[in-house]
């Protein structure tokens, strides 16, 4: 009641994944929402950054504002990134369980793509997103050739073989089902 | 070159041009609507001018978007790193004044307050995901294909999907090429918050929402982020709308401009409260229109399903309330609205719900049966970061090199009402 429902999320997916930047905790509620069957309240849509939800950001930066998340800044040569966390403390005054179901939809995402890097979910989540809005609206005349493209005209400085070994590694761990 | 077949006079813009087909599809009905729609919807309980329209707004948008985009392709660098040909150029600012013009074209009566009597999303809908309600794009997108299509491809350049694709439309085909100006439409400094900060701030007698709209169309560029993990690892790089260095002061004023609105107009006590008697009373009016469950008809691709919404526009609602067909069994909120009766601020909280505010918040529940809990009234007003081109070449976030943009507050403000 206190927190929305996307902000308590937000900090249960922090809670487990300690450290994690901005972009990778984008991409982890895409994934919840798009392949694992979770509740996300939000909508995310397409950009030259990849699969992105301006909901998401702003009741991050919102929780960050509010110091209920902590997002230490770190500087590598000329670039700005946060890792973010949240203390034991805020998350036993702020946060409450999430149902059976919504936990179990979270561990299975973390479990199948919590080790990944931030630009691995960068490349993986475009081709779902991308490889999705094909499926549902039947354009069955774009094959995988053209996915491809698309996901390179998006994501220019991926290689066309990292493309293809991505579609591969969704396809064989099920987030994305064959024809 | 296209002739010009219209000035329209704006106070925020001076002359707007139209061509011949933006003059036709400005002379549609549905566009015609927007007229009937208030840009703020009963702000004017608390600020008596703010009665301006989505249709000047939407006007603005276009002459906004337009400008924005020719200072964009002015750079052949742009070009190059939105993957844009120069013969492109012309056809591409068609779509984009065509998007401006109609991204708001769906709006509901009471604008964004109209949105929750908005029906649930179709299992069939791509953006489906159970428990969740159309929003004003998905009107704005059938609109255009039911209504405005033909008027839109009689130009043989453009498709109805490319002007779909730039409102999000997830079914648009085989657009990826105009991605790169999706945020000039929806993103961080987009033409739509360029002109209703300087719109909604000239109507309400506020100067808090004014920047200087020159230096920011002559600012804004493309850059390249690129991003790195902690341990310096290599995450992604791609190209965004950004405001050159030059330009950095103009983007703290915008983004403060933006705050002080949010904070003083749009999250307003008086103001939060009128969005929630007036969705209360459109629900009531609706189902006296035997709608079901007091809700809008979703959005169709029969013209004559889809009309049923267009039907109802601000006036039609507010002569529904004065019939009183606003009032429910026990509250009355359209004679609230007549009578500006609304219900009074009994307790407020900044920031986010301890334990102790929840069992309080459940407290006032229980003591006042009727009441209205607001906590949408969080950060929308700062959603995403502006990007800075700087001179030596990096696109950087603004947060990240602006300490007046790291220091401003965030309202997340939450607050019960309850009558007297």
């Amino acid at each position: 009641m206190g927190l929305k429902y996307n902000e308590n999320l937000i900090l249960n997916l922090i809670k487990q994944s300690p450290g994690i930047g901005k972009t990778k905790l984008m991409k982890f509620a895409f994934f919840l929402q798009e392949s694992f069957g979770g509740r996300v309240d939000s909508d995310f849509n397409i950009y030259t950054y990849g699969t992105y939800s301006d909901d998401i950001m702003g009741d991050l930066n919102s929780l960050i504002f509010n110091e209920l998340i902590c997002a230490e800044k770190y500087v590598v040569d000329k670039y700005t990134g946060y890792k973010l966390s949240v203390s034991d403390e805020v998350f036993e005054e702020y946060a409450e369980q999430l149902p059976r179901e919504e936990q179990e939809n979270i561990n299975s995402m973390i479990g199948m793509l919590g080790e990944k890097t931030a630009r691995d979910l960068e490349l993986l989540s475009t081709v779902t997103y991308i490889t999705n809005q094909f499926k549902k609206n039947n354009w069955n005349e774009r094959d995988d050739h053209n996915i491809f493209s698309v996901v390179k005209d998006i994501k220019p400085h991926f290689s066309d073989d990292e493309i293809k070994e991505a579609h591969q590694e969704l396809l064989g761990n099920g987030i994305l089902r064959q024809g | 070159m296209i002739k010009i077949a219209a000035r329209i006079r704006c106070p925020i813009h001076g002359f707007i041009e139209l061509n011949e087909q933006e003059r036709e599809i400005i002379n549609q009905p549905v566009f015609q609507r927007l007229r009937r729609i208030k840009q703020l919807s009963l702000t004017d309980m608390v600020y008596p001018s703010a009665t301006h329209t989505r249709f000047e707004h939407s006007l603005g948008v276009m002459h906004m978007a337009t400008q924005m985009f020719n200072s964009i392709v002015s750079d052949e660098q742009n070009l190059e790193k939105l993957k844009i040909r120069k013969d492109d150029v012309f056809r591409f600012r068609k779509i984009i004044r065509l998007t401006a013009l109609l991204h708001d074209v769906g709006h509901a009566c009471f604008s964004h307050a109209g949105e929750d009597v908005m029906p649930f999303l179709a299992q069939d809908h791509p953006d489906y995901r159970g428990g969740r309600r159309y929003k004003h794009e998905h009107y704005s997108i059938a609109a255009i294909k039911v209504f405005f299509r033909e008027h839109i491809e009689k130009d043989d350049d453009i498709r109805v999907d490319e002007v779909c694709f730039l409102l999000g439309d997830g079914k648009a085909e085989d657009c990826e090429h105009l991605i790169g100006l999706k945020g000039l439409i929806n993103g961080s400094v987009d033409a739509d918050r360029a002109d209703y900060l300087l719109r909604d701030s000239y109507h309400l007698g506020v100067r808090y929402g004014q920047y200087d709209k020159e230096r920011f169309i002559n600012s804004i560029t493309v850059g390249l982020h690129e991003t790195r993990d902690a341990g310096g690892n290599y995450e992604d790089e791609y190209h965004a709308l950004a405001i050159k260095e030059s330009g950095l002061q103009m983007a703290e004023h915008m983004v403060m401009a933006r705050y002080s609105m949010f904070s003083s107009v749009y999250f307003h006590k008086v103001r939060r409260v009128y969005d929630h008697h007036a969705e209360k009373a459109l629900k009531e009016v609706l189902k006296s229109y035997k709608l079901e469950g007091g809700c809008f008809p979703p959005p169709s691709g029969d013209p004559k399903e889809l009309q049923k919404y267009f039907d109802f526009d601000d006036w039609k609602v507010l002569g529904a309330i004065a019939e009183g067909r606003g009032d429910g069994e026990d509250e009355e909120h359209g004679k609230v609205i007549l009578e500006r009766r609304h219900y009074k601020l009994k307790e407020t909280w900044h920031g986010n719900l301890g334990k102790g505010d929840r069992e309080k918040l459940e407290n006032l529940k229980k003591e006042h049966k009727f009441h209205i809990y607001d906590d949408s009234a969080t950060t929308t007003w700062y959603k995403d970061d502006v990007f800075i081109l700087r001179d030596t070449g990096e696109t950087v976030f603004l947060k990240d090199i602006s300490k007046m943009i790291t220091e401003i507050g965030r309202p997340t403000i939450k607050r019960f009402y309850a009558p007297d």
